[in-house]
């Protein structure tokens, strides 16, 4: 199952400056993939990002609602359906950001605070019975969550939990994909609003660390948070490879680290998110489902995928990409990889039911497999002849 | 999941060069240096990127262990959370920190400390506080050597991180801070804060027979993890290499405070060996050289006494130094007793020695064979001429005395002082690899301010380290054992700032090179 590439990163032996009348024999190459950088940083990478922060705004909103309408005692069925569409939402674009999990989201733990499972339920219960800590939420809300909160208690999957419907079998929570009753207490709504302000915060973060910037009421957020925002230009570092202040040397490096990102995810989808449900034997391997109370395990995987394509292809018709320079070395190739996530996606859309199904599952085995290809094709063949 | 690229198996590469008359023809082919392959041919990658830390070794999956690997992985990355069932349950009573990768994070070494209060939540911060009776450099009894900072309600955290605090101090050297040249560097060192009322038992009453509490007379010092990759390799070094690495030392007679006597007086000492047995071959992890072979070493000890996740060869928390001290005062605590029960209930369940395992067998496996199977980054830059020449001033101003370039590895019989169920044959292997860690294996002192507890510091192994910020994103290279240095020529100027140091007269060597040539030194620390 394992795959054996050669790989050498001539990333290690170059760049040699030439003299007047030599050749500089990376120049094609350095600016074809500068051309394919370029609309990665904007079109695919930032601007995934923002449409996942603006999601998270909404979700906020909806968010305050409930917990007036919770305070209130007023009905609020319509808004929980509005809320948990939002999520979806962030969550999609959220998905489709995991082929470039390296950067801001590792660098600032942005991946770990904001996606981390299974929930710790313990340390919940604790914390909705105790007064002090939920006044203090309640007073400071997301800058609370996201400086005193530990990962397994925020986030994607604690919203998730507090917004979907789970019923309770064999002493574990398990979710219907069906919006939560609305019976939240008080304190529920207190916590839930703490947790997606901070997430979405998280989100706005994320989208300034690549971006530089973001628009007012995404800064507005911020500074009511009084959250420093992180300053690397990641984007530009990567648009300006091989300046000062960017810690990609070369474009080709900055190509490595697309790809390199978007094998990560590959095996991680394949081997870990539908691996582990598919080989599991027990109840407790239930945990391993990642998104299990909105049940959309498989949009998640999909979504995935849809990020390797959005980095490999282009998010938008007519980008420059990765697969531009590899179509120009070898369109063999370039059909196949691009045929391989394809193939990926649809096997993953046929997969029914995956959260009560995945153990053994014929259609899990053939997404695996299809995925085990994408990450095999891109690692056994595209990184290589980027690298040479 | 992380990948292994597995370099060419052709020695050769062809170097992009560039020349005053284009010629047409092959491109010029050059063998690549046997230190480019940092961790021998079975155990480097070339994955350069930022993940770089979290590939597996060639050998991991040469034997088929590439989904363990990336199942142990995920053990590591995430948090255990304090269920009493499912997937990372068993969290606490009281913990150190929640996963692996809050103290390395990408499997690097841990980030700068930035000044000002001390967070432990944040993933990177991979220091640990280290509390200790100065008179005697022990650890006190009234904490855990490596003290744990959060508790599982309704248990209290041993220490309140939020209480403690991080200033960094600036300090000058013989030579003021200053190279000939005009060039600058800074020297700083942490101190740490700690009041008596971070102590939970001290806030519930307890005192010391050494009344150190009482005099505030104890001293907290900040010790940083080191990358978790390559260490398999460590493991795979023959034990009369190492051995032999001290008669060499002793015999040179070079080093000012001679070789700690706990290893080696007049030859090696039964005390050196790993629980005092020859079998398990010299002590070789850790700063401190507590640890012997891996699978009972840092990583083995770390997954079950940072959590205190039971497992089936440890079905016991990790409290303090004592063993006791906590257990007793958090037993008489009226609020852990309104959640948890009655005192004997809470002191059964804290000191009890058959609780039941919380990790399996099968998920402690995996750790191992990630944790054994996490490769080295190839060297960077290997044709590179400033780094060819940093290379050759490394040996000749004696860098390479202590930071020695290379060990070849042994048959690699993996050996596990704990008997654990025989798992020690699914483990990678290294065998016969020419290796470059750039380590001796052996302690030495540089005796600088503040320095670490005992002054006794194992070379630390310098193979990766220059990708540390690419890799965490950490604003400086945090290098030396407390992350004082922010970069490479403020840990070496670190190695002379005491002319007690071990490393004073190569220090002073450095210090009288020219830009130029301190520069290329940096570069090929960097570059391996």
């Amino acid at each position: 199952m394992k795959k054996k590439i050669l790989w050498i990163s001539l990333a290690t032996l170059t760049l040699i400056a030439c003299e007047k009348g030599g050749t500089e024999v990376t120049s094609d190459k350095e600016a074809a993939l500068q051309q394919a950088v370029t609309p990665y940083v904007n079109n695919t990478v930032i601007a995934t990002y923002c449409a996942m922060a603006d999601a998270g705004i909404t979700l906020l909103d909806q968010c305050e609602q409930i917990l007036d309408k919770v305070t209130k005692g007023e009905d609020y069925a319509q808004l929980m359906k509005d809320a948990d569409a939002s999520w979806r939402l962030m969550r999609k674009h959220w998905e489709q950001s995991e082929a470039f999990l390296y950067g801001p989201a590792s660098a600032h733990n942005i991946d770990p605070h904001i996606d981390s499972w299974p929930l710790d339920f313990n340390a919940m219960n604790a914390l909705l019975h105790d007064q002090s800590r939920m006044a203090q939420i309640e007073e400071e809300g997301g800058a609370y969550v996201g400086d005193k909160l530990g990962y397994a208690l925020k986030g994607f999957h604690a919203a998730e939990y507090l917004l979907f419907e789970s019923v309770i079998q064999d002493g574990r929570a398990v979710g219907t994909g069906k919006p939560h009753a609305t019976n939240l207490t008080h304190a529920e709504a207190v916590y839930l609003l703490g947790i997606v302000e901070d997430l979405t915060q998280q989100a706005i973060l994320l989208e300034y660390a690549w971006a530089g910037e973001v628009n007012a009421a995404k800064m507005k957020l911020l500074e009511e948070g009084e959250i420093e925002p992180y300053e690397d230009k990641y984007g530009w570092q990567m648009m300006n490879a091989g300046k000062a202040g960017s810690i990609y040397v070369t474009y080709q490096e900055a190509a490595e680290e697309i790809v390199a990102g978007c094998i990560d995810i590959a095996g991680e989808v394949a081997d870990l998110k539908m691996g582990n449900p598919y080989i599991s034997s027990t109840a407790e391997e239930r945990d391993y489902i990642e998104s299990p109370y909105s049940c959309t395990s498989t949009t998640d995987f999909a979504d995935n995928i849809r990020s390797i394509q959005h980095a490999y292809c282009g998010a938008q018709t007519g980008d420059h990409a990765v697969s531009n320079y590899v179509y120009r070395q070898d369109a063999d190739l370039d059909t196949r990889v691009r045929k391989t996530i394809d193939d990926a996606i649809a096997a993953i859309e046929q997969i029914e039911n995956f959260e009560n199904t995945a153990q053994n599952n014929p259609q899990v085995k053939a997404a695996i497999d299809k995925v085990s290809a994408l990450e095999e094709i891109l690692n056994d063949e595209v990184l290589p002849l980027l690298s040479k | 999941m992380r990948k292994e690229f597995l370099f060419m198996a052709l020695a050769t590469v062809a170097l992009v060069a560039c020349k005053k008359e284009p010629t047409p023809g092959p491109e010029p082919e050059t063998d690549l240096p046997e230190w480019y392959y940092t961790g021998g041919k079975l155990g480097t990658t070339t994955n350069l990127t930022s993940m770089t830390f979290r590939q597996p070794t060639p050998a991991t999956e040469n034997a088929g262990l590439g989904t363990m690997f990336a199942q142990g992985d995920q053990i590591a990355e995430k948090p255990f959370v304090t269920n009493e069932t499912g997937r990372q349950h068993g969290l606490g009573p009281v913990y150190v920190r929640s996963s692996c990768q809050h103290c390395h994070p990408n499997y690097s070494h841990g980030t700068s400390v930035p000044a000002g209060k001390y967070d432990a939540e944040n993933v990177g911060n991979g220091t640990l506080l280290v509390v200790i009776n100065p008179a005697t450099q022990a650890y006190v009894p009234w904490l855990a050597g490596m003290p744990q900072l959060f508790g599982a309600a309704p248990f209290k955290a041993p220490l309140d991180p939020d209480q403690i605090t991080v200033t960094w101090k600036t300090v000058q050297d013989e030579h003021g801070n200053k190279f000939a040249d005009g060039e600058t560097y800074e020297l700083r060192y942490p101190e740490v804060k700690m009041p008596n009322t971070a102590v939970y038992v001290y806030n519930q009453g307890y005192r010391d027979p050494d009344g150190l509490l009482e005099s505030q007379g104890y001293e907290v010092k900040l010790e940083n993890t080191i990358g978790v990759y390559g260490s398999g390799l460590l493991d795979a070094i023959p034990d009369q290499d190492i051995i032999d690495q001290y008669a060499k030392e002793a015999a040179d007679g070079k080093l000012k405070n001679g070789l700690n006597p706990a290893f080696w007086n007049g030859g090696f000492q039964t005390t050196g060996y790993y629980k005092n047995d020859p079998q398990w071959g010299p002590k070789r992890f850790t700063y401190a050289l507590t640890r012997g072979p891996i699978m009972d070493a840092a990583g083995a000890n770390a997954i079950w006494n940072i959590t205190n996740v039971t497992r089936s060869d440890r079905r016991y928390h990790y409290l303090d130094l004592n063993g006791t001290i906590y257990a007793e005062y958090a037993s008489k605590d009226p609020e852990v007793q309104a959640a948890f029960g009655t005192e004997q209930q809470i002191k059964d369940y804290l000191l009890s020695k058959e609780l039941p395992a919380e990790m399996t067998d099968d998920e402690f496996t995996q750790v191992m064979i990630w944790h054994r199977g996490l490769a080295v980054p190839a060297a960077r830059n290997v044709t590179d001429e400033k780094v060819l020449k940093g290379k050759e001033l490394f040996t000749q101003i004696g860098c390479d005395y202590c930071h020695r370039p290379s060990w070849t590895t042994g048959p690699d019989e993996v050996r596990d002082p704990n008997n654990f169920k025989g798992f020690t044959a699914a483990m990678p292997r290294y065998p016969n690899q020419k290796i470059w860690p750039y380590t001796d294996m052996v302690q030495h002192k540089l005796c600088m301010e503040n320095d670490i507890r005992t002054g006794w510091c194992r070379t630390t192994p310098l193979w990766g380290r220059g990708l540390h910020k690419k890799a965490t994103g950490d604003a400086y290279e945090a290098r030396m054992h407390d992350t004082r240095a922010r970069n490479v020529i403020e840990a070496i100027m670190w190695h002379g700032y005491s002319s007690e140091s071990d490393a004073y007269w190569p220090t002073q060597q450095f210090y009288k090179l020219n830009k130029e040539d301190r520069d290329a030194i940096v570069a090929f620390i960097n570059a391996i």
